[in-house]
């Protein structure tokens, strides 16, 4: 006899709602369904609305977490759009700023995953520490979330020249801070034994799933947009993509550890490198009649922007996907066949983040009977 | 007729219900403080867990339609005089001492967990079912060492009576050191039983919100929190009467209590959760036989 265990949309395991509704016999898992839209706001429809400029904050605003991932992703489409590099001393700052907010992002949801399986100690632990990457965002962008530090053909604030030695040994605490959770996610046997082969993504259904970012590299698929599809100054970089083969929670939380210690690397080579110049263009051409297409690796994954010019100074038509939308898919394969206890953890897992996903909206009528609305529906609608 | 209303102020002011809640908040708070500092934050003041229950009280309770409202509300009530009953037995205020008390201890520091196992089951809710089926499946797991770390001593001292245990303990020296496994075994088992980390999957909140009080609200939820603040007194102050001598006057007796909460929660603090398959085999493997070891030796070797 099968019962239904509701999580969500508002449950103390998801920070954003989300509807996952799971189908158990005792406390095993044997099927389930997700549904979101919870959080849907309508950002690409809004973006043809506004000029190009003022949708570099609106894209900011997709994700709190991932801001200057989405407007670096932005500005890239929309300079290619206006066929114009810009200086490479912007570049290396985008590319500082991106790793510190992958920093910051990563060590977030390691409490948060922490906090999942009960480890409220740890989790508390990690948001203290993390805010040593937020002090690295301050210093640099002047804010801790929305950084506002992208602009068309360059990057709106230099980093101050007298503080780099202070970023440097912030870095040097978050280092530190890393090689403790590694000895801590190797050493400790209770963490270990709810994090280790549970939740499994077999390379197989990673790639028929078409997963992305630290969820694929977690199940032994070698992707990484910075190192395939280099962008920013992340040609000039040398890093490593760490990857795992196993593809359970543990593996998942190994590469994202892993990426701590490339990030800082990246951060340090980025400054010893730092060229000096200008840090934007003075004048911008309009964006000619195409379409362009640019890609980045954000903190869960591949990041994708398309945009289409008509030759105004509004886009005509902008589509965002965000690698949470690709990777939620493979909860349902991770989850099937696992306990309750672990759902919270295995959705942890992916890192999803929920209000950037949200597109389709789906209606939960009265008592039990739930309704999608199809594309048929929504055409109708629209022509009453 | 006076000791009628001798057991009755046993009952309802000391050891019974005002002394050990009050202690027990007390110890529920430095539980969270001491959690709180270790975590890096600040913490709630000492007198937090006394105006939450005032909240609690002043506000609406609601019954689902699917509960059964009759088990619901006596659920929280079982559980407080079980408390309180076993409160009155222990040999500070020795209200009530007579031979096979310890059995009755036993039996009554059961209810507790099989209250929330009703609760959860009728309040109708599938986080309530799952919680008190947890709960119910740690029990099966952790009641069986409790009781055999319990009995080790009985068996030794030859006599079922919380008094004579601690009599003995006065003349001779404490158990704990006399039987430091068997301790250990109940120190273990008292863990589930006061719902900490790292067996507090029933109450698992990332996974099934508040497992079998889900659905609980305003005074119910009062009540439970009343037992749960007189747990935090009676458990570890049987674990004090078995094990660690008890006390010659009450401030003593309170002391001892004080240093197993600490211990216990120094535990909590440093544990994520464990799974509850995961945490029936930790007392099936491990915490039985240390319980076992120390049965058998107290009736064949020492």
């Amino acid at each position: 006899m099968s019962q239904i265990i509701p999580i969500g949309p508002f449950h103390p395991a998801l920070k954003e709602a989300a509807h996952f509704k799971l189908e158990v016999e005792g406390e095993k898992i044997v099927g389930g369904d997700l549904k979101f839209g919870y959080n849907h706001r309508g950002i690409e429809d809004l973006a043809t609305r506004k000029t190009y400029h003022s949708n570099i904050f609106l894209a900011e605003r997709v994700c709190g977490i991932c801001n200057t991932v989405h407007s670096t992703c932005y500005t890239q489409t929309v300079e290619a759009l206006m066929n114009i590099e810009p200086p490479e001393r912007a570049k290396y700052i985008r590319t500082i700023v991106f790793e510190a907010e992958r920093l910051q992002s990563h060590i977030l949801w390691f409490g948060v995953g922490m906090h999942e399986i009960g480890y409220d100690t740890a989790y508390m632990y990690f948001w203290r520490e993390r805010e040593h990457a937020m002090d690295i965002l301050e210093t640099i962008c002047g804010k801790r979330v929305n950084l506002g530090i992208n602009t068309l053909g360059g990057v709106r604030r230099d980093i101050p020249p007298d503080t780099e030695r202070f970023i440097k040994t912030k870095l040097d605490l978050i280092e530190k801070m890393i090689d403790k959770t590694g000895k801590l996610v190797n050493e400790d046997r209770v963490l270990k034994a709810r994090v280790k082969d549970v939740g499994i993504l077999s390379k197989k259904d990673a790639e028929k799933l078409c997963v992305v970012g630290p969820t694929a590299r977690g199940s032994g698929v070698d992707i990484d947009v910075r190192r395939d599809d280099p962008y920013a100054a992340y040609p000039n970089i040398e890093f490593e993509v760490p990857v795992e083969e196993k593809g359970d929670v543990l593996s998942r939380v190994i590469v994202r550890l892993k990426e701590l210690h490339q990030s800082i690397n990246i951060i340090r080579q980025a400054f010893n490198d730092l060229p000096t110049g200008p840090i934007a263009l003075n004048e911008l051409p309009f964006p000619e009649v195409g379409e362009a297409f640019s890609r980045v690796e954000a903190h869960r994954g591949e990041l994708v922007y398309y945009i289409k010019s008509n030759g105004s100074n509004q886009p005509e038509r902008v589509k965002i996907r965000t690698p949470s939308v690709v990777n939620n898919n493979s909860i349902l394969t991770m989850l099937l066949g696992e306990t309750i206890a672990d759902a919270p953890i295995i959705i942890a897992s992916i890192d999803p983040c929920f209000s950037c996903t949200d597109r389709v909206t789906l209606v939960d009528s009265k008592k039990n009977i739930e309704k999608t609305v199809t594309l048929s529906d929504l055409n109708r609608r629209k022509t009453l | 007729m006076i000791r009628i209303l001798e057991i009755l102020f046993g009952i309802l002011v000391y050891p019974g219900f005002i002394f050990s809640l009050v202690i027990g908040g007390t110890f529920y708070w430095l539980y969270r403080k001491v959690r709180a500092r270790l975590q890096a934050r600040r913490g709630p003041p000492w007198y937090q867990f006394f105006v939450d229950l005032i909240k609690l009280f002043s506000k609406e309770s609601n019954i689902s339609y699917s509960a059964r409202s009759l088990l619901m509300v006596l659920s929280p009530i079982l559980a407080i005089m079980s408390l309180l009953l076993v409160a009155i037995m222990l040999p500070i205020g020795q209200l009530i001492g007579f031979k096979g008390d310890l059995i009755v201890a036993l039996y009554l520091l059961v209810l507790p967990g099989l209250a929330l196992v009703i609760a959860g089951g009728s309040s109708g809710s599938p986080y309530g079912s799952v919680g008190s089926s947890r709960e119910a499946s740690l029990m099966a797991g952790y009641e069986l060492p409790y009781a055999l770390a319990a009995l080790t001593v009985a068996f030794y001292v030859k006599s079922l009576s919380l008094s004579s245990i601690m009599q003995y303990q006065m003349e001779n020296g404490v158990f704990f050191l006399k039987f430091p496994l068997a301790t250990i075994a109940f120190l273990l088992c008292l863990l589930p039983k006061m719902g900490l980390r790292p067996f507090d999957a029933p109450e698992a909140e990332t996974e099934i919100i508040a497992g079998p009080l889900t659905e609980y609200s305003g005074i119910l939820l009062g009540l439970f929190e009343m037992a749960n603040g007189i747990k935090w007194f009676v458990i570890p102050a049987f674990a004090v009467t078995l094990f660690f001598g008890g006390g010659s006057n009450i401030i003593e007796f309170v002391l001892k209590c004080l240093g197993i909460v600490l211990v216990l929660s120094l535990i909590d603090i440093i544990h994520p959760r464990f799974r509850i398959d995961q945490s029936f085999k930790f007392f099936i493997k491990w915490v039985l036989p240390l319980a076992l070891i120390d049965f058998i030796r107290s009736l064949v070797w020492v």
